[in-house]
């Protein structure tokens, strides 16, 4: 009982993964207080692409998986409960004006019927979630979709990579990962940003 | 604010949480069941011993009471058969001293004294007849009083001259002798083995 209840204590820990071009960049973040240091472990993997164009995360989501496995292995980390966010471009972010009284699986419904419109697809081929932007005020929900295909891809490269996939969200945009240097690479800095960013959402969701 | 999370209900940390949650109280309720019915089980493993340990000082106790029964009828056996046997003794003894009577009052007979009437009752006797004298009949008394332990001894109750009949002898005195023998008393199961009252309380002997 004490051994539960230390380890159900115990400070999250949360892998938190960016990935862009041919970057992929793993950090380990403790949900800790400001005086100590959220970020234990991180590690970051390229890789040179096999065809031309280059495949991205999402056509190759096995391969990325291994290559995110040995990142892990060759970071020495423990945790596997992985966060990771979908670049903001591939994803739809919007808001409904809902009555007060409307049902959950009603809420549900429309989230779902407006998502498959916004994406262009099928009500079964997209992924969603919703929340309330106020709770005391107008019910206004905010919702975001996908396509299902990328949460099944995400879900395969962690299953590849022997992690547990919790958390998927939606990449900050505001950190600039996509204003390229002149060299073409992007910055460590920011990459680094997101994941932490990814991993805190995870911890906070 | 949750952050938004793209991940079907299952796959996300909360369900995971939730699952964890719901594992451990299943498997504290588990455990708990586990723990009383184990604790049941003991207590009626406790109780099926107890009963059987009452059991079987019952069925000792109805041993050891079925056994002093029949101690205790051996036992009345026995002091039935000690009492049956004190009044053989007692018959065999009173046996033995009338058959010295019966040679006493044989030696005096026809000389002297004359038995008419031989009464018995119990250890007491009485004897009836014709004298020709009454130095006969002390003679007689002397030679019974060696017959005791006496608890009367003999004693001349009636002695009066009787008319002479014709044809008879001389003697003329009619004489009664009385006496009771010494004996134990008898024990009340003797008592009950002794003859019926419907039988005549005592003998006489003509």
């Amino acid at each position: 009982m004490q051994c539960f209840v230390r380890g159900w204590r115990r400070t999250p820990v949360w892998l938190g993964l960016s990935i862009h071009d041919q970057r992929m960049t793993l950090v380990e973040w403790h949900a800790v207080a400001a005086t100590q240091a959220p970020l234990s472990r991180w590690a970051q993997e390229e890789w040179v692409p096999s065809t031309q164009p280059a495949p991205g995360l999402w056509d190759e989501p096995a391969k990325s998986g291994a290559t995110l496995g040995r990142l892990w292995q060759r970071a020495g980390m423990q945790c596997r409960r992985l966060a990771m966010g979908l670049p903001a471009n591939r994803v739809v972010l919007q808001t409904l004006q809902v009555q007060a009284d409307c049902p959950a699986n009603e809420l549900r419904a429309q989230v779902n019927w407006r998502a498959s419109q916004a994406l262009g697809l099928n009500w079964d081929e997209v992924a969603f979630d919703y929340r309330m932007e106020s709770p005391d005020g107008p019910q206004t929900v905010q919702w975001l979709a996908c396509p299902l295909a990328l949460v099944q891809a995400a879900q395969l490269m962690s299953r590849a990579a022997g992690l547990r996939l919790q958390f998927l969200g939606v990449e900050p945009a505001h950190m600039g990962l996509r204003e390229e240097k002149q060299g073409g690479a992007p910055d460590l800095l920011p990459q680094l940003q997101v994941a932490c960013e990814m991993a805190r959402q995870g911890s906070q969701s | 604010m949750t952050p938004l999370n793209l991940l079907p209900l299952r796959d996300r940390a909360s369900m995971w949480r939730r699952w964890l949650v719901g594992s451990w109280l299943g498997l504290s309720a588990l455990g708990g069941g586990g723990l009383a019915a184990w604790t049941l089980h003991s207590q009626d493993a406790s109780k099926a011993h107890v009963q059987a340990e009452m059991a079987g000082a019952q069925m000792q106790l109805d041993q050891l009471q079925q056994q002093l029964a029949q101690q205790r009828k051996v036992q009345l056996q026995a002091q039935q058969t000690q009492a049956l046997w004190q009044q053989v003794q007692a018959l065999r003894q009173r046996a033995q001293r009338l058959d010295a009577l019966h040679k006493v009052t044989a030696q005096r007979w026809p000389a002297g004294v004359q038995v008419q009437e031989w009464r018995l009752d119990g250890a007491g006797w009485r004897l009836q007849g014709l004298a020709d004298s009454g130095s006969a009949v002390q003679q007689l008394l002397q030679d019974l009083q060696p017959l005791g332990p006496w608890q009367q001894a003999p004693a001349v109750v009636e002695l009066a001259a009787t008319p002479a009949l014709s044809g008879s002898s001389a003697r003329g005195l009619r004489y009664v002798v009385q006496a009771r023998w010494q004996e134990a008393e008898l024990a009340p199961q003797a008592r009950s083995l002794a003859p019926s009252p419907a039988q005549p309380p005592h003998s006489v002997i003509k």
